[in-house]
């Protein structure tokens, strides 16, 4: 549909040749870095090494083996269990997201009339009222020491619960507009600073004592990325005619079934690829597993940066090889899910 | 919950409530808030009390060096001292520019780069499959590995300096990510070649999208090349470019990873984005309650910013909605 002329074709091989070497250069440098021996990660002489002159598995070994000699202190161990954490708490954390995000999506694609449209000084305000309302309870909880106990917390959520939907009808009756909006409240979940919630959430965790196991790190993972889940499949079952699950339920079937049956199938793709993107966020996190896990479920990136011995200083082989490991499963999902891919790409902003 | 329940019967009176009111009465009302009842749970469960505590904590003088739990924090209670602190505090409102700067600088190249892509993209050539893998590889690289990786490369002695020295026949030694100019470009760098591969896709996609009758029939009535581009694709491209504009925005504040790894934020503070900075504070500097302030203020003004940022977004469903009501008031006055 598009006619080129010759020079042009050249051009645009010229172009794309170089626009890929300067892409795959970084991971062309990660690749050969992971081969190289050890006297040839740097290049303090003068030296670089494009290509590795010895060319050695040993980078391998040590990420994957229980190595106790050149490199790591005595105690040091393979990286084997933080891949393993790593693909527990990613998968765990897609799934949870999935479950909780598809559901309000389908929810808020069918049965809502909320815009997302929520004023600043509506949503700030509303927050203030609530920290007004709730801040001498929780000076109470702490003065009777039961703050960081789980009945303190759970008392304390309810009571917090209710003032917010006492203050959202009390605003309601002196503004015209949405009080509040779940879509905006899940989207605005998305913007906030990973250090924001992650103080109160490690205290919260060490609490009920999930500091360092994997649930602890699927909930956390499941809540930050499940508006992700919300906003594209929000746009892929708005896709799907509603008439669809109406005339299912109209035929007798109960709505879960009109859902499970008729609706989900056909968003099988916009859910494949929902769920590779969220896979890839909790798989690449770095920030929340560095300050939730310490000893057993530390993750990859966290076990990337603790490779550096106090002898040798950083450990280049071993990273970048652990790095290219790393970027199997993606990989692999992504070539399974790859017919998917395309159309979920859009975020449904343009229909077939 | 009734299986045959008629999807048009509006709900019997008695059961209104008006704290469901975001709910529209076309469907069973507990299906509707079953459906929507995790996902507002988790965000109550996760939100109220972390939120509260971080208020609290954000009100007291109290960190974790001073002895005590935090729960005991209202033994050093000190009102809005912090927030004077935060909001007069030149670090905060530098890292809040910066962030705004490398963001506003990188998420916009890698929307002119992806773009500019995937119309290079757009036509079937030899190879076309290979250098679509190549250009993708990026975005399933975890950022922490890529921070490294670039950390690496831009060492004085590395090989983009090298690079650079072979290109313009002198050495060139600069030492990037230890002074102030370069070390921002390095990171707008990693962060452009993170993300442009994802902007790519997007618009790939986009494009194959469009409809290719229309294209052929402005071809045939001698439309140049950029007029196409112009009056025809740019128009049909336009919401899925906002989209992926908002989206990557709202993901690029968020940046640490690649700083961290690359820059720690320095030399000096020349790299500090907000979350970097509210990590030293947190957790180098050990002033949990300043930090608890800090990242109040950041709520508030990420909370103004996203509800005029994702505006863009709604656009599409308000109108959906009003042409609708509209449809269903024409069709309210036509029939009987």
């Amino acid at each position: 549909m598009y006619q080129t002329r010759p020079w042009q074709k050249v051009l645009r091989y010229f172009t794309i040749i170089i626009v890929s070497i300067m892409f795959f250069f970084p991971t062309y440098w990660m690749i050969t870095m992971s081969f190289k021996p050890k006297g040839e990660w740097n290049s303090a002489a003068g030296t670089i090494y494009w290509v590795p002159q010895n060319p050695t598995l040993d980078n391998y070994k040590t990420v994957l083996t229980e190595y106790r000699g050149q490199f790591f202190r005595a105690n040091q161990s393979s990286a084997l269990p933080s891949i393993r954490s790593s693909i527990v708490v990613s998968i765990g954390g897609t799934l949870f997201a999935l479950l909780i995000g598809t559901l309000a999506a389908y929810g808020i694609s069918r049965h809502s009339t909320d815009t997302g449209d929520l004023p600043w000084y509506i949503a700030v305000g509303r927050l203030g009222l609530l920290v007004l309302v709730m801040l001498p309870f929780i000076v109470l909880w702490a003065r009777l020491g039961i703050l960081a106990t789980w009945y303190g917390i759970l008392t304390f959520t309810i009571i917090g619960i209710v003032a917010d939907q006492i203050i959202g009808r009390v605003l309601g009756k002196y503004y015209k507009g949405a009080v509040g909006s779940l879509s905006f409240s899940i989207l605005q979940l998305r913007m906030f600073p990973p250090m924001a919630i992650l103080i109160p959430v490690m205290i919260m965790w060490s609490t009920f004592r999930l500091i360092d196991t994997w649930y602890g790190l699927v909930i956390v993972y499941g809540v930050v990325t499940f508006p992700f889940v919300v906003w594209l499949m929000k746009s892929f079952f708005d896709d799907i005619p509603k008439e669809l699950d109406e005339a299912a339920v109209v035929d007798g079937s109960s709505n879960w079934r009109a859902f499970f049956k008729v609706v989900l199938p056909l968003a099988k793709g916009g859910l494949a690829s929902t769920a590779l993107f969220v896979f890839i966020l909790n798989w690449s996190d770095f920030l929340v597993a560095l300050l939730l896990t310490s000893r057993n479920w530390g993750t990859i990136p966290v076990f990337l940066n603790k490779l550096v011995s106090s002898e040798i200083g950083a450990q280049h082989g071993p990273k970048a090889a652990l790095g290219l490991l790393a970027v199997i499963p993606p990989v692999v999902f992504g070539l399974l899910i790859q017919q998917y891919l395309v159309r979920g790409l859009t975020f449904g902003a343009i229909k077939k | 919950m009734a299986a045959s329940t008629p999807i048009t019967t509006k709900a019997t009176p008695g059961s209104a409530n008006r704290r469901l009111r975001w709910i529209d009465m076309n469907n069973t009302r507990t299906f509707a808030t079953t459906l929507t009842l995790p996902a507002q749970l988790v965000l109550l469960l996760i939100m109220i009390f972390p939120l509260l505590a971080v208020v609290y904590i954000s009100m007291t003088s109290w960190s974790p060096t001073q002895g005590g739990d935090w729960t005991q924090a209202y033994k050093f209670w000190d009102w809005g001292r912090n927030y004077v602190e935060v909001f007069t505090d030149p670090f905060f409102w530098q890292a809040l520019g910066r962030t705004f700067l490398i963001v506003g600088i990188a998420v916009p190249l890698e929307f002119l780069l992806g773009l500019g892509l995937a119309f290079l993209f757009l036509e079937d050539f030899r190879g076309k499959r290979i250098f679509y893998a190549l250009m993708l590889i990026p975005m399933m690289i975890v950022p922490a590995v890529a921070g490294y990786m670039f950390w690496m490369m831009f060492q004085s002695n590395g090989p983009i300096n090298a690079v650079i020295s072979a290109i313009i026949g002198q050495p060139f030694t600069l030492a990037w990510l230890s002074s102030e100019a370069p070390a921002t470009v390095a990171v707008i760098i990693a962060e452009v070649w993170q993300w442009t591969p994802l902007m790519f896709l997007i618009m790939a996609s986009g494009l194959v999208g469009l409809p290719e009758d229309q294209m052929r029939a402005a071809t045939m009535l001698g439309a140049s090349g950029w007029q196409k581009f112009r009056y025809l694709m740019l128009p049909m491209l336009k919401p899925i470019i906002i989209i992926a504009l908002v989206i990557r925005g709202m993901e690029a504040v968020k940046i640490f990873d690649s700083i961290f790894l690359m820059t720690a934020g320095g030399p000096a503070r020349a790299t500090e984005s907000l979350s970097i900075y509210m990590y030293k504070v947190a957790f180098q500097q050990v002033r949990w309650s300043f930090a608890a302030a800090a990242a109040m203020t950041v709520l508030v003004i990420m909370t103004i910013i996203a509800s005029y940022a994702l505006r863009p977004l709604q656009a599409p469903q308000r109108e959906a909605q009003a042409a609708m009501r509209q449809a269903a008031e024409t069709g309210a006055a036509g029939s009987d």
